[in-house]
């Protein structure tokens, strides 16, 4: 085992979630509206919007790539499948397929750019970004589409019970990407790509190939948290993806995904996204300031790194003896 | 350690003439374009337009150019930002002291934000990535609650003035002289100080700088104290072009504070660096905006236009530096330069 704290670095997120369970015992306590079936659908529905920005990252930072473009293929995407459903009444299926595919082509193309010039991801997704974004602004001049299919807007806002329909759509996704990541043959060749670009490259592994798929899959799920927001929101706003930025990183790095590549956790993104969902909903039923809720969430993203990278510190080793039940599911996986 | 120093100093200087040489003739040649398919792009108010932007663009860069030298990141230059100037506007409006006082004040607290990043940086090791992109949203949101999210719009007319106010011809804004500044002395902070060369030395190599002798954390920290300064410099020049303090300010700076250093040709991963393929980067970025003006694209078209141009940019660069005659073979070939001459 190269690397010893592995274990720890992929559960970085069982400190946090112990966190928020109390911070929610907090929250239940002050306000008799945390606890409710309809916060919990709340909570949920904002989680799994999350949940999908933080995978489309995922799927870049697991080769060793960064992608600035989440947000704004986000934004493309719902701008142009608001445009088919309202402004030419394409029928939902063909359009919110026409949606995912320019996704998944927004994704290719920083692939390919990154593949053939050489030039980083980080770089590359900077201005592709920019671009895309643009066309969305462009293409709407800042007016969202509203008037939205009834039966997409009962998708992003209807319920199953207490879950939120959406829920559907990002555990799905993450059904998708463990089986990628931990069976398939590609997920391998990517992690293995993130891990040592140059012993995979020796290996015979193609790194165009990699950052294609990499590149691909972010712009296809940025694509679908794009819909997903479209849905909730009945409507499709050129604005949409213009704040997920910080969040596409905050959610991966809490879920303990290496921001240096070669390793992912995809349960800790699920985890990650219902933590800040919580702390966030929480936070404004208890009349905490929208504004404060950026605040909180920067300093979670320092107290969440710091329990969970550097457990050998002080402040760690307290937290493991005060906290038993922790440390033993994070020893628990150590062979 | 001399001949560490030497290789390094040769390898930022093969950098910087490559790629300035390139950028440079890629912004004459949009000025070209600008003036002759647009109309308006070469008037005297255009231009001042342009000198303004262009400073404030140079000083953004130039934050994050400084820790990108060390290999590090600075996710909060725009956070760094809002805080200095919201202060600075804050201390003259409402606690009443002259600018003479306040500016300077404001310019020391930015590099006190600076200087936390490095601190949190250097005690905890979690990467300036994760710490710069935590402390900026601190920071925004500190900024917000205590704001209120309302601007300070009585700015006296003294520092306004400074920016709106014509340099020798009305072409040129006063706001060029302190990026200029700014410039000379990165200039020679990365060409003729020791403090520069070790900083270069850190980014280049970190475990090779520490185990010559260079004190890493220390280096770090002044690191990211400077750039705290000159992103508070940028929030300032910003108040004074539109005479308020806005609490919005900062907010894409994070993408234009990259692109500079990244056009300009320093290594987005450390250890060289071209202040004046910066200089040349911010220009040239600027006047994609004026140009596109002149050129009669519709707004709402502007910022994928700008895109498109930065992404051809980049490419045409890596393009032209990928010419195996640009690079030389020993450090001998660039005998002679200016840079070279002071090892």
């Amino acid at each position: 085992m190269p690397r010893s704290d592995a274990p720890a670095t992929t559960r970085s997120w069982v400190p946090l979630l112990a966190m928020a369970a109390v911070a929610s015992a907090g929250f239940a306590l002050v306000n008799a509206q945390f606890a409710t079936s309809f916060n919990l659908y709340v909570i949920l529905s904002s989680a799994a919007l999350l949940s999908l920005i933080g995978f489309s990252q995922l799927t870049v930072l697991a080769v060793g790539e960064f992608s600035l473009a989440v947000g704004s293929i986000g934004s493309l995407v719902g701008v142009a499948t608001g445009y088919l459903l309202v402004t030419r009444s394409v029928p939902l299926a063909p359009a919110i397929g026409f949606g995912l595919g320019l996704g998944l082509l927004c994704g290719v193309t920083n692939g390919a750019l990154v593949a053939v010039s050489g030039v980083g991801g980080f770089v590359v997704t900077l201005a592709t970004g920019g671009a895309f974004a643009g066309i969305a602004l462009a293409v709407t001049e800042t007016v969202p589409y509203t008037g939205l299919p009834n039966l997409l807007n009962d998708f992003g806002t209807g319920r199953l019970g207490p879950l939120p329909a959406v829920l559907a759509v990002s555990l799905g996704v993450a059904l998708w990407l463990g089986v990628l990541y931990g069976w398939r043959r590609t997920g391998r060749t990517m992690l293995a790509f993130g891990g040592n670009p140059e012993a995979a490259r020796l290996s015979g592994l193609s790194r165009r190939t990699t950052l294609l798929w990499a590149h691909g899959l972010s712009g296809l799920l940025a694509g679908a948290a794009g819909i997903v927001a479209m849905a909730q929101l009945h409507e499709a706003n050129p604005n949409a993806g213009s704040g997920w930025l910080l969040q596409s990183f905050t959610i991966p790095i809490v879920g303990g995904t290496l921001l240096t590549g070669g390793e992912v956790s995809v349960v800790g993104i699920l985890v990650a996204s219902l933590i800040l969902a919580t702390i966030s909903d929480g936070l404004i039923l208890v009349n905490v300031d929208a504004i404060c809720v950026t605040l909180v969430q920067g300093v979670l993203v320092f107290v969440v790194v710091s329990l969970g990278r550097s457990r050998e510190g002080s402040f760690g080793r307290w937290l493991r003896n005060a906290l038993p039940f922790m440390s033993a599911s994070a020893m628990g996986s150590q062979p | 350690m001399n001949s560490v120093l030497a290789s390094l100093k040769w390898q930022a200087t093969a950098s910087v003439l490559s790629n300035t040489s390139v950028l440079l003739i890629l912004t004459a040649l949009s000025w070209l374009v600008y003036h002759t398919l647009g109309d308006g792009f070469l008037s005297s108010y255009n231009l001042f337009t342009l000198s303004q932007l262009a400073s404030e663009t140079l000083l953004i860069g130039f934050s994050q150019l400084v820790v990108v030298v060390i290999g590090r990141l600075n996710l909060a230059v725009g956070g760094v930002g809002v805080a200095a100037t919201m202060a600075t506007g804050w201390l003259m409006a409402s606690a009443g002291l002259p600018p003479a006082v306040a500016l300077p004040t404001g310019l020391v607290f930015g590099a006190l934000l600076g200087l936390v990043l490095g601190a949190i940086e250097v005690a905890t090791g979690l990467g300036s990535f994760i710490v710069t992109l935590a402390m900026s949203s601190i920071y925004v949101g500190v900024v917000l609650v205590l704001s209120g999210g309302s601007a300070i719009s009585t700015v006296p007319a003294s520092v306004s003035d400074f920016s709106n106010d014509p340099l020798v011809t009305p072409s040129l804004s006063w706001l060029v002289v302190p990026a200029l500044i700014a410039a000379a002395m990165l200039w020679l902070l990365y060409n003729r100080s020791v403090w520069g060369w070790r900083m270069l030395a850190v980014g280049a190599n970190q475990r090779a700088a520490e185990l010559s002798g260079v004190r890493v954390n220390a280096t770090v920290l002044g690191s990211f104290a400077l750039s705290g300064l000159l992103a508070a410099s940028a929030g300032l020049m910003e108040m004074s072009r539109v005479a308020a303090a806005l609490p919005s300010l900062g907010v894409g700076w994070v993408l234009s504070s990259l692109v500079v250093p990244i056009l300009g040709g320093t290594a987005l991963i450390g250890g060289a660096v071209s202040v004046t393929g910066a200089l040349v980067a911010a220009v040239f970025i600027e006047s994609i905006d004026s140009g596109l003006v002149s050129l009669n694209v519709p707004a709402y078209w502007q910022q994928f236009a700008e895109a498109i141009v930065l992404l051809a940019a980049v490419m045409a660069d890596r393009a032209l530096r990928r010419r195996p005659f640009r690079r030389p073979v020993a450090p001998s070939t660039t005998d002679g330069k200016a840079h070279h001459a002071s090892v």
